[in-house]
């Protein structure tokens, strides 16, 4: 996950411009930070009816209990299996602030 | 032939013969791995189309709502950042837009805190029905993208009015 996290301005305009294929990008083998229940995960990038999701593997769960909004959507995340972005740079920024993991 | 020199050939032979399988050996097991190699590089990105193959292959959830002739009538919750001018702490927005009556409506799920902002439905521009709450905007739309449209709008505004105090009417922008 620290790819997505240190990810460059480049790096995610080059992933918003794949995306636009409207299918899903498959991340496999990403490493989790340690306050989750696993280490390793699947995660997966789509855009769909205007708006971009993030998809993660079932079942991992979080046991960080302060970090303010972004641990807020990040259990969501991890419970739903997915979240939703209206915008691009909202996902963008959303994966940026989970530097708290760390 | 005499019996030494038939001794000696039948050795380098052998060696002749464990040195191929050994090079056979090696060819086959480099091969084996340049294969392992460009097979996980290709799987490090992977376009799969579908969204089921890939809710089936991550999480196996299915939200999105659809008639019988298969029409989504529901999308969200979806999550937004509103445009903030103020250094707000708090410029998260939620929204799960449904299908009702033609019309799409944005469901407000959850927003910033008022902050002691007057929460009069027609200052904040929403409805209010069954403790649900959502987006008061005239005409409602008429498909999913205008409602996304309007439910970011929405957001902007409703958070300058939280940061300022200053009516939906009066905002410049």
């Amino acid at each position: 996950m620290r790819e997505f996290i240190d990810g460059t301005d480049e790096q995610f305009a080059n992933l918003k411009k794949s995306l636009q294929d409207e299918k899903c990008h498959v991340y496999h083998k990403c490493k989790l930070p340690s306050c989750c229940s696993r280490q390793m995960c699947s995660i997966a990038f789509e855009k769909d009816m205007d708006a971009y999701t993030l998809l993660i593997d079932n079942g991992i769960v979080c046991s960080k209990t302060l970090g303010g909004t972004a641990l807020v959507l990040f259990r969501q995340w991890l419970a739903a299996g997915r979240i939703i972005f209206l915008d691009f740079n909202d996902l963008k920024e959303f994966l940026k602030s989970l530097w708290i993991l760390y | 032939m005499m019996k030494g020199e038939f001794i000696m050939n039948e050795r380098y032979v052998w060696i002749g013969i464990i040195l191929f399988v050994i090079v056979i050996a090696a060819a086959v097991k480099i091969c084996v791995q340049i294969s392992h190699e460009c097979r996980s590089s290709r799987q490090r990105v992977r376009a799969v189309s579908g969204r089921n193959q890939v809710q089936r292959t991550l999480s196996g959830r299915n939200e999105a709502q659809r008639t019988l002739s298969g029409e989504r009538t529901e999308f969200g919750p979806v999550n937004y950042f509103a445009n903030d001018r103020h250094q707000s702490k708090d410029k998260w927005f939620q929204f799960k837009y449904k299908k009702v009556g033609g019309k799409w409506l944005a469901y407000i799920q959850r927003m910033p805190n008022l902050n002691g902002r007057d929460p009069n439905l027609h200052f904040t521009h929403r409805y209010h029905s069954e403790n649900m709450y959502w987006v008061c905007y005239d005409p409602q739309p008429e498909t999913l993208k205008d409602a996304q449209i309007v439910s970011k709008r929405w957001a902007d505004r409703e958070l300058e009015y939280i940061s300022t105090g200053i009516k939906f009417e009066d905002q410049r922008w």
